[in-house]
């Protein structure tokens, strides 16, 4: 009877440690983990707070995160600065034109050079590590003589030629993801196909493609942000195209230049911000679950 | 054994035709670029009309003089950039490693902070960065906003008080520094460590579960796991993370040399831009080849 109140006492200590570390462990773990998304999403929460309010409420002691005189000017001038929806549409346009060359050349190379080696495509290969380390401004001095050389400048020519070749922003990195991809994809299939009397397009078209799909999209997720918020490129070969990227430097300045002005500017500007992340942040509402999967399907280990 | 040298061949050449976009693409906009900046950067380049419209004169080094001797602000904008690499680099891959190992556990709501730490890629690329400053996250801190007087205030006396308490404890003034600049400095370190949180969660999640049973059947603790176990099975991805942290870190383009150059470009002064990049793709490479040298040694390679 005493030996097993005993061993129950003992059995219930045992278990009060367990669970107390367990649930210490958790909590300090979610505390953490809270503190770092605040840090991430209170700029973005401030913003949007911002984008809505008057100037008044910025002077109002009382006002701090919901305002009095709840505004939607603030997105009407921001639209308006931006260039309205002609300006947004090209942008648009021109980015899932450029981000869907991007993925197109990417998925070929990277299978290339995955897939079929030779000393071309091993050089070939240095050549992307190359063009992923040297900063492209580097190469902007040639481009942008070839592109007035040969007219190509203020269309969208250049844009669409460096992504139909990946040689654009960061593209290099495309054709690595790709490539890492297809190296972790077992042959067996496509000996298969090949013993069948399939070439090598229909094979890699018809076995191989189907099961990138969730590593194209996370490419043309890359490719998407990266364009659309592109400035570098953008504002050399197009400079006088009027894109996002080519008139957001509006959202800086107003013709008033009074005290009161320089506050509606700001809250311009978080409205602007607003307007320029939201697609952004829809598109990866949409395609966030294929992100990790994918690359830690890519075999980056091995 | 013809018909096999054939298919091999036939091989070979669909290679080449799937590799081709980029094949042609890197000779004309990358391979010939580069060799061109390397030519441009020891002349004086005109308007005229010479090769692809410019006329190129007064052959030597004085690109390069002029860059390096004559004024300082390139120089400095390059030693600046080189110590932020210095300190930045250790601290986000650091960072990135301890919260991928968090983010790897299994809890409710994981999906949810997941997708928050890789919401930076989006929020602090490109334009975002000049719209606010220093990128949406850093305006926290940074912002003149009417928030930040408040908060900027509070956190700057958190951080004292948190100063005096290290400099009590007796830990070395660079340690001290280091600390307390991570913390003020966490917006950045959060924004710049989102890709590699990306590439830390992929490599923990493919090492296999029966090793670290194994390990426990064997009496391992967590911690004897971690060194023996985590740390090796991912450091190939710990390499891959801190070539791509120096990457971003010097061709990011709030980066102070990248905006020289990409200013020069503008300003149509191709040949001292010419010069800039050259000088510091050869010492971005420099530092590359020196880091992947060292660090391939430590790098435990599965097979």
């Amino acid at each position: 009877m005493s030996t097993l109140a005993k061993t129950n006492k003992k059995f219930d200590k045992v278990k009060f440690k367990k669970y107390s570390l367990k649930y210490t462990i958790s909590t300090v773990r979610l505390i953490f983990l809270i503190g770092m998304s605040f840090i991430v999403l209170f700029p973005l929460f401030q913003k949007i707070v911002f984008s809505v309010m008057t100037s008044s409420d910025l002077y109002d002691a009382t006002v701090s995160y919901i305002p009095k005189h709840f505004t939607t000017a603030n997105y009407a001038a921001a639209w308006q600065k931006l260039g309205g929806l002609t300006v947004i549409l090209r942008t648009l346009g021109l980015t899932i034109a450029c981000s869907l060359l991007n993925v197109a050349c990417a998925t070929l190379v990277g299978y290339g050079l995955a897939r079929f080696k030779s000393k071309v495509t091993d050089t070939l290969f240095l050549v992307v590590i190359l063009a992923l380390v040297l900063p492209s401004d580097l190469l902007f001095t040639t481009r942008y003589m070839m592109m007035t050389a040969t007219g190509l400048t203020d269309t969208w020519g250049p844009m669409l030629l460096f992504s139909a070749t990946c040689t654009g922003f960061k593209a290099s990195l495309y054709i690595f993801l790709m490539r890492q991809f297809f190296k972790g994809q077992p042959h067996a299939l496509e000996e298969a196909a090949y013993v069948d009397g399939a070439g090598p397009l229909k094979t890699f078209i018809s076995i191989m493609l189907p099961g990138a799909v969730s590593m194209m999209i996370t490419i043309f997720l890359f490719s998407f942000v990266w364009q659309w918020l592109d400035s570098s490129y953008t504002s050399i070969f197009m400079k006088n195209i009027e894109l996002i990227s080519t008139t957001y430097g509006k959202l800086f300045t107003d013709l008033d230049t009074s005290a009161l002005s320089t506050l509606n500017v700001s809250l311009t500007k978080a409205a602007g911000v607003i307007i320029i992340i939201s697609p952004l942040v829809l598109l990866y509402a949409f395609t966030q679950r294929y992100f990790v999967e994918s690359i830690s399907r890519s075999g980056l280990v091995g | 054994m013809a018909k096999r040298k054939t298919l091999e061949s036939k091989q070979k050449i669909s290679g080449y035709l799937f590799t081709l976009p980029f094949a042609i693409g890197s000779l004309v906009f990358v391979i010939f670029p580069m060799i061109c900046a390397v030519v441009f950067s020891f002349a004086e380049i005109k308007n005229g009309n010479g090769f692809l419209g410019y006329s190129y004169s007064n052959w030597g080094f004085s690109n390069f003089s002029e860059i390096w001797m004559e004024t300082t602000t390139f120089r400095d904008a390059v030693f600046t950039s080189l110590t932020e690499m210095l300190y930045n680099v250790p601290v986000v891959v650091i960072f990135a490693f301890f919260i991928a190992s968090v983010l790897n556990q299994k809890f409710k709501g994981r999906g949810f902070f997941r997708s928050v730490m890789f919401l930076p890629v989006i929020i602090s690329a490109g334009l975002i960065v000049t719209l606010s400053g220093d990128g949406l996250i850093a305006s926290i801190v940074s912002s003149g906003d009417r928030f930040s007087e408040t908060g900027s205030g509070a956190a700057i006396q958190v951080t004292d008080v948190f100063k005096t308490m290290l400099e009590d404890m007796e830990i070395a003034d660079w340690m001290v520094d280091l600390i307390v600049n991570s913390v003020a400095n966490i917006s950045n370190i959060v924004s710049m460590s989102a890709i590699s949180i990306v590439i830390f969660i992929a490599g923990l999640q493919s090492i296999s579960p029966s090793i670290y049973e194994a390990s426990y059947m064997e009496g391992a603790t967590r911690w004897e796991t971690f060194w023996k176990i985590s740390l090796p099975m991912v450091s190939p991805l710990i390499l891959l993370s801190v070539v791509y942290t120096i990457v971003d870190n010097f061709n990011g383009s709030n980066n102070g040399v990248i905006t020289q150059i990409h200013t020069k470009v503008s300003q149509v002064a191709f040949d001292t831009a010419s010069a800039m990049g050259v000088s510091y793709s050869l010492i971005i490479i420099a530092i590359l080849v020196v880091v992947f040298a060292v660090l391939n040694k430590v790098v435990f390679y599965q097979d």
